[in-house]
């Protein structure tokens, strides 16, 4: 028999409005976490993929000239790149003779930009570029930019303006960080690597030792990321503590963390280092806290990013320490014997090294990031520019060639891809000979790499109609983009994150949207542009 | 309570939780496994997020008509009313810079404004970026001179201007021109920073006697 206030408890209708409130949200916690547990299982359910993939992001800082890159040699293209960079002007590229565009193979079917051009050529200083082009390890992507939204000249002279532009446009940090971003419209918090990172660091890397995100650049925004932290190696290799001694073995003292007392050198930096160590030992045993665990939040904070530091020292140098005979004798070979190689050459040349030593890291997913500046040649571009093809075209060459050389398969597993601020204007800014071009929008970029369908010209490559077309409001060249670096960069993404033709397992496209917010302005999140499939996916 | 009740209870419990399971379930949906490739899938084309306080144009733009303010006349605004708000003293900083094509005695007279030299120029017409910048919160957008000078001229989201629509130092081309008479040049480093280069007495840009105006930020950006 019910007791009164048990009656009262469960009888009332206040009471029971109230249980039942409190047993929808029961209910609703209870669906809610039946539905993530699903996909948790689902998740774990896939083994981590067995392959091994790398992207490499090479920024180009300062805003490459790309229309000297990439030079069409007959069409309406042709005549209206005369028209603006005339013959026997310095910056001017022409068809035949001396310093002449060294042209490309077409593929069968041509190169799909009848409507401009028939016949392109590169650089003159691209020889290995052209080689691997037409060979098809490498491929082009025309008039990439950073984009709201599609827009077309007319909608962009409107008055007033109602399609969105992205902000400070032709500005360089702005535009570095928008394309690093792929998100012009808002402020920043992440890069589209970071972001990648954190979506596929569990799925694909379970025995991950070191993070996903390594850059040989610096710290850079492009993989900025919530969970995953970039990692930075030096073109020297790892960058060790200062103030640890290191002693006869080059990372011995980081490998040892925690077994060994650390040694410390014998100056002001390893003094510091040292003393810090033993006032937070202090308090430890003060406390009589076990060896594992600081009383202090911050004393905690601080061990264990020294201790990951080590690790990540004592892990990364483990993969450096293999031979690096094949990786050097392929630069060598690009550049020559006693020249000096650039520093991009040199970043690549850690990527191939971090790429063969991959078993240590424990990645079967890795992002790099490698940069190459002075491609604002607003003087001396003819010189400066060449310097640059010149440096760009061995330093790509050096890295295809040390990649196959650890292991021919492997070229299949990496795809490099160029950034860079915004092409250049078409009209130079000068008749001088130390003339040069000013800032531009849409530009052509490289893909390189065995999944790369090569020898194509990808994207919709500008008529370099002046005033009209695809230039903005002046009369100067600068291309409103056709491709979105949204819709570029989901190409590699994609690519990234799947294993065959599938993505790995419980990803879906609502993960690319993730990566890329703004991509369903552009095109459909599942599928790839016809002019776009630079990847074949069953590499 | 009966036997009988008990079971209908049990019964009535297990249903219960079976249908939460089931809702779970379907809740949940299908782990989505298509292959990239595929024509013709995908529901997710819809736009993506669009801010509007970010680089958007106003929901419901109005026409501007040609804007006829103390300043001169402006073709038009992107403002939505077409309305050109000077910022406050920042127009008179163009009264000391040099002007092209006076004289030496006008010169000497004091007639080309109160600065002595060139590089004062260029920092006038760095405070004039600054004073732009204070106001709308960046830099003006674009390169080209013609295309910055209309920026300061009130062509801008907030209709922000800090120079008049014609000035003596503003060419037939829309351009701002050094005291030697030729345009200066803008160079957009980031959306706070931006550098002003005068070819100097030569007329010739980058040479020896280029001046340019001093950025502290320039050397953090990239090149």
């Amino acid at each position: 028999m019910k007791t009164k206030k048990h009656q009262d408890h469960f009888d009332t209708r206040r009471n029971f409005l109230c249980r039942s409130a409190c047993a929808s949200l029961g209910v609703t916690g209870v669906v809610n976490t039946l539905a993530h547990l699903r996909l948790v299982q689902s998740a774990v359910a896939q083994s981590a993929p067995t392959d091994y993939k790398a992207i490499i992001c090479l920024f180009l800082y300062g805003g490459n000239d790309a229309n000297n890159m990439l030079v069409p040699l007959n069409g309406v293209a042709r005549t209206n790149y005369d028209s603006a960079r005339p013959a026997g002007h310095p910056i001017h590229i022409p068809v035949s003779g001396t310093n002449q565009a060294l042209p490309l193979t077409a593929p069968a079917g041509g190169f799909g930009q009848d409507a401009v051009a028939t016949q392109f050529g590169v650089h003159y200083a691209m020889s290995n570029v052209r080689q691997m082009f037409n060979s098809g390890d490498l491929g082009f992507v025309a008039n990439v930019g950073t984009l709201v939204e599609p827009i077309n000249r007319t909608e962009y002279v409107a008055v007033p303006r109602v399609k969105p532009l992205p902000p400070q446009l032709f500005s360089h940090s702005d535009q570095q960080l928008q394309w690093q971003s792929s998100l012009p419209d808002r402020p920043f918090q992440s890069g589209w690597g970071g972001r990648a990172a954190d979506l596929l660091n569990a799925l694909a890397n379970p025995a991950s030792s070191v993070s996903m995100n390594i850059s040989i650049a610096g710290q850079n925004s492009y993989q900025v990321g919530q969970t995953v932290t970039q990692y930075s190696v030096a073109t020297t290799g790892v960058v060790g503590l200062a103030g640890y001694n290191s002693g006869a073995n080059t990372y011995g003292n980081a490998a040892n963390y925690g077994v060994t007392p650390p040694s410390y050198l014998g100056n002001d930096a390893g003094r510091t280092l040292e003393a810090l160590d033993k006032i937070t030992k202090l308090t430890r045993m003060q406390l009589g806290e076990s060896n594992s665990h600081y009383q202090h939040h911050l004393e905690e904070g601080y061990n264990e990013v020294m201790k990951r530091a080590r690790d990540n020292e004592a892990i990364v140098g483990t993969a450096l320490g293999a031979s690096t005979t094949a990786i050097d004798g392929a630069f060598t070979g690009a550049f020559g014997a006693g020249v000096t190689q650039p520093d991009v050459a040199n970043q690549l040349k850690m990527v191939a090294r971090l790429i063969q030593g991959r078993a240590s890291l424990g990645n079967n997913r890795q992002i790099f990031f490698v940069s190459m500046g002075g491609f604002d040649t607003h003087q001396n571009q003819p010189g400066d520019h060449n310097n640059l093809m010149n440096q760009l075209d061995k330093s790509l060459k050096g890295f295809k060639d040390a990649i196959e050389a650890i292991d021919p398969t492997l070229w299949d597993d990496t795809l490099l891809f160029t950034n860079s601020d915004f092409a250049r204007t078409l009209q130079p800014n000068g008749n001088e000979t130390g003339s040069g071009t000013d800032h531009g929008w849409g530009g052509h970029q490289i893909v390189m790499g065995g999944p790369v369908i090569g020898q194509r010209i990808y994207g919709s490559f500008p008529d370099l109609a002046r005033a009209t077309g695809q230039d903005v409001d002046s009369n100067r060249g600068r291309w409103i983009p056709t491709v979105a670096v949204d819709q570029y960069a989901s190409v590699v993404a994609k690519w990234f994150m799947s294993s065959g033709s599938n993505y790995l397992g419980g990803l879906t496209n609502a993960d690319v949207s993730t990566i890329f917010p703004n991509l369903g302005r552009f095109q459909s999140v599942g599928s790839i542009p016809s002019n776009l499939g630079f990847v074949n996916f069953a590499v | 309570m009966s036997r009988h009740g008990l079971q209908v209870k049990w019964i009535g419990s297990v249903v219960f939780l079976g249908a939460i399971l089931m809702l779970g379930w379907r809740l949940g949906g299908d782990v989505d496994k298509r292959v990239i490739l595929s024509p013709g899938e995908s529901d997710l084309a819809a736009k993506g997020p669009q801010d509007p306080a970010y680089c958007a144009p106003p929901a419901v733009p109005r026409p501007p008509p040609p804007v006829d303010s103390p300043f001169g006349v402006h073709l038009f605004s992107t403002t939505p009313l077409g309305v050109v708000r000077p910022v406050r003293g920042a127009f008179e900083v163009l009264d000391d810079v040099g002007l092209p094509g006076k004289s030496t005695v006008e010169k000497e007279a004091g007639l080309t404004g109160g600065n002595e030299s060139g590089y004062e120029d260029v920092q006038s017409v760095g405070i004039l970026l600054e004073e732009f910048r204070r106001a709308f919160g960046a830099m003006p957008t674009g390169e080209l001179n013609d295309e910055i000078v209309r920026r300061l001229q009130g062509e801008n989201p907030k209709g922000i201007a800090v120079l008049p629509k014609s000035h003596a130092a503003i060419n037939e081309n829309g351009e701002l021109m050094d005291r030697w008479g030729t345009p200066y040049r803008f160079h957009p480093e980031s959306a706070w920073v931006m550098t002003v280069r005068s070819a100097g007495e030569d007329r010739r840009m980058w040479t020896g006697d280029d001046i340019v105006s001093e950025a502290e930020a320039t050397g953090l950006v990239q090149k």
